[in-house]
């Protein structure tokens, strides 16, 4: 175990360079974080772009600023404004807002920054120390084995990721059928191309994930219309601010427990930020001394769901690296630009590639803490980003995402298949179904084809008696099938009650 | 029996899976290694698609007035939603013909005025998201914008 490469990862930091990235990160990752409707996510899409020809470590870096940080800005507008900046900050809403209401604006923001910032930078530690005791274990599965992870991640993202099971499979496997349109590396067929050569090549991450991703919010966006926030803000002064974050310190306990589950969560492939701190908030109010003040400004209630979603960020982002399963739709996107930027996901991002996840496992904790810091000298500022009107912000996203897409290859063709994505990514919407698996299914659909071969070619078409692959394929049965299980025995127990 | 719109979503890709399975096995003369996966997945999401289809017809029968009362309201939005959406396509076209440079003008502008802006500050917004947009490219990146097909045949 070479626990020597976690310093030296930390030594990258000696770069200017890699500072300005971190700073244009976190600057775009709080503005994206304050304005409710669009979160980090859209910033990297919107960014890949113009970044795919960067040295993968600047790149990285900055995606990954950018997902740490949005969580910060979030808190911001959930706190003063009573709208989640992100969907990962919907439970903060809960206790933040009342206290703003009572005059506690300050403390609740200094207090959710410095629990955001604390979790992101215990939990990316923690990982980071994580990282060579994994890597034996990965370097132990075969590409049997990795066939059956990757089935694993879309049936995680499928079944946990919200909504309906049936739908996010069938995203994941739309997402699988899209990416084998094009030349057949391994036999140089050419499958669905209908004679175009356009389509040889394969379709291009870009326009996709811009498609899926910009065209359906920004659609949904201008269909809400009028101005996201309308209230004013008003922080009584530093004093405030400073109890906030002195209430952190007093929570040690809630606090550890708290970034425990949200790590938890984070490593379990397809939940995310939602889920880690509705779970965290309801854990504190389970064990809080004054459990009926929640929901009514409890310090308590900001600190908890602040805690869990951003120590998800780290636990997402170990498995993202060490098995190539994005834990959350935002890390799907990142695993996209991983290949686009010409590496393997997957056990190679620990392998040959180390020094740069332990960087971006760095990056996610040192980001945090500047982008906290940030968050509480600026935050009544901050959030008058959140005013900025739906009828300005949507033609200017819609325009840097046709010109994003056409960038990348200087081809109109491009364009033309982003809008196609964004039809398809707005029907996903307006039908509840995955786009972050279709998405996942699309970006791991060569590997996949890959592993499966390489399986079958060593180990003929019994490739999956090996135990791990067994391990795996009844872990993944055992996924789906327990919902629906759960709520047939529901059903049943209600009618005997009946 | 009336489906509900889930219920076409599932026989679209039904289609489209049959469609794919079928052109894999007899449209096309490829390997078995390039028939595998496409007719594998295929038939997975086809299974996935009837299931959901069965689930549905059966929640049809279910379904009872409250669903009925929302739809109007989901109807308005979905409405909207297309409007919004067809300003999407019309960038597209805009693009298409006149070049990046002229149809954001034009889409800003007319967007932004759509959606409640001023004239004038549609206008201004439009102009220096343009002027933006192509500096940007045309001398940050150095990577021309697409000119367009109406400009490039004026300009021979």
């Amino acid at each position: 175990m070479d626990f020597g490469a976690i310093f030296r990862a930390l030594a990258n930091f000696g770069s200017l360079e890699i500072w300005l990235y971190m700073a244009i990160g976190i600057v775009l990752g709080l503005i994206f974080g304050v304005i409710p409707g669009i979160s980090g996510m859209l910033a990297i899409a919107l960014l890949l772009p113009f970044i795919y020809t960067m040295v993968p470590l600047k790149a990285f870096i900055m995606m990954m600023t950018i997902l740490a940080t949005q969580y910060l800005g979030g808190a911001v507008s959930a706190i003063l404004l009573n709208i989640p900046g992100t969907a990962g900050n919907s439970a903060t809403v809960l206790d933040g807002f009342p206290m703003t209401q009572r005059g506690e604006g300050g403390r609740a923001i200094g207090a959710a920054q410095a629990a955001g910032a604390l979790a992101h930078l215990i939990t990316a530690i923690v990982s980071l120390f994580m990282v060579p005791v994994i890597i034996p274990l990965i370097i132990t599965l075969r590409s049997a084995d990795m066939v059956f992870v990757i089935v694993l991640g879309i049936v995680f993202i499928g079944a946990l990721s919200g909504g309906s099971m049936v739908k996010g499979l069938m995203s994941g496997g739309l997402g699988l059928m899209v990416a084998l349109i094009g030349f057949q590396a391994s036999t140089a067929a050419a499958r669905f191309t209908f004679g175009s050569l356009y389509l040889y090549d394969g379709i291009p991450l870009i326009p996709v994930m811009l498609g899926l991703f910009a065209i359906p919010e920004m659609v949904s966006l201008a269909t809400t219309g009028g101005a996201i926030a309308k209230t004013q803000v008003v922080i009584k002064g530093w004093s405030d601010v400073w109890r906030g974050v002195k209430d952190v310190f007093r929570c040690k306990a809630l606090v550890l427990r708290t970034q425990l589950i949200g790590f938890i969560v984070g490593i379990a492939p397809g939940a995310g930020a939602t889920p880690a701190a509705f779970i965290s908030y309801a854990h504190a109010k389970q064990t809080s001394k004054s459990p009926e003040t929640f929901g009514k400004g409890n310090v308590e209630g900001v600190i908890a769901p602040e805690s869990g979603n951003n120590a998800c960020e780290a636990g997402d982002l170990l498995t993202t690296l060490a098995l190539g399963i994005p834990g959350s739709p935002p890390m799907a996107l990142l695993l996209g630009a991983i290949t686009m930027l010409g590496l393997a996901p997957g056990p190679e991002m620990l392998t040959k590639h180390l020094d740069l996840s332990l960087t971006l496992l760095w990056a996610i904790g040192i980001a945090a803490v500047f982008g906290a810091i940030i968050c509480l000298i600026a935050a009544p500022h901050l959030s008058k980003v959140a005013f900025i009107p739906g009828r300005v912000l949507v033609p200017l996203v819609l325009v840097l995402a046709f010109t994003g897409s056409f960038a990348y290859h200087k081809s109109i063709e491009d364009v033309l298949v982003m809008v196609i994505f964004g039809a398809l990514g707005f029907l996903m919407k307006r039908f509840e179904f995955n786009r972050a698996g279709l998405l996942l299914g699309f970006v791991l659909g060569s590997i996949f084809e890959k592993y499966l071969f390489l399986a079958l070619k060593t180990g003929g078409p019994f490739f999956f008696v090996r135990p791990i692959s067994l391990g795996l394929i009844f872990f993944t049965i055992f996924v789906m099938a327990f919902g629906p299980v759960k709520e047939l025995v529901q059903r049943r127990r209600k009618v005997s009650r009946a | 029996m009336r489906l509900r719109a889930n219920a076409y979503v599932y026989l679209a890709i039904m289609a489209i899976m049959l469609f794919a399975i079928l052109w894999t096995q007899l449209g096309m003369k490829y390997g078995i290694q390039s028939k595998l996966l496409p007719t594998l997945i295929g038939s997975i999401v086809f299974l996935i698609a009837t299931v959901g289809l069965w689930v549905e017809v059966r929640k049809e029968k279910k379904a009872g007035k409250e669903e009925k009362k929302t739809a109007g309201e989901a109807k308005e939005t979905w409405r909207r939603s297309l409007v919004n959406f067809s300003w999407v396509i019309g960038f597209l076209l805009g693009i298409y013909l006149l070049g990046y440079t002229i149809a954001i003008v034009i889409f800003v502008s007319s967007y932004m005025k759509w959606l409640g802006t001023r004239w004038l500050t549609a206008i201004v917004w439009a102009v220096v998201t343009s002027a933006a947009i192509y500096s940007a490219f045309q001398f940050g990146l150095q990577l021309p914008l697409y000119k367009g097909i109406i400009p490039e045949w004026l300009m021979g």
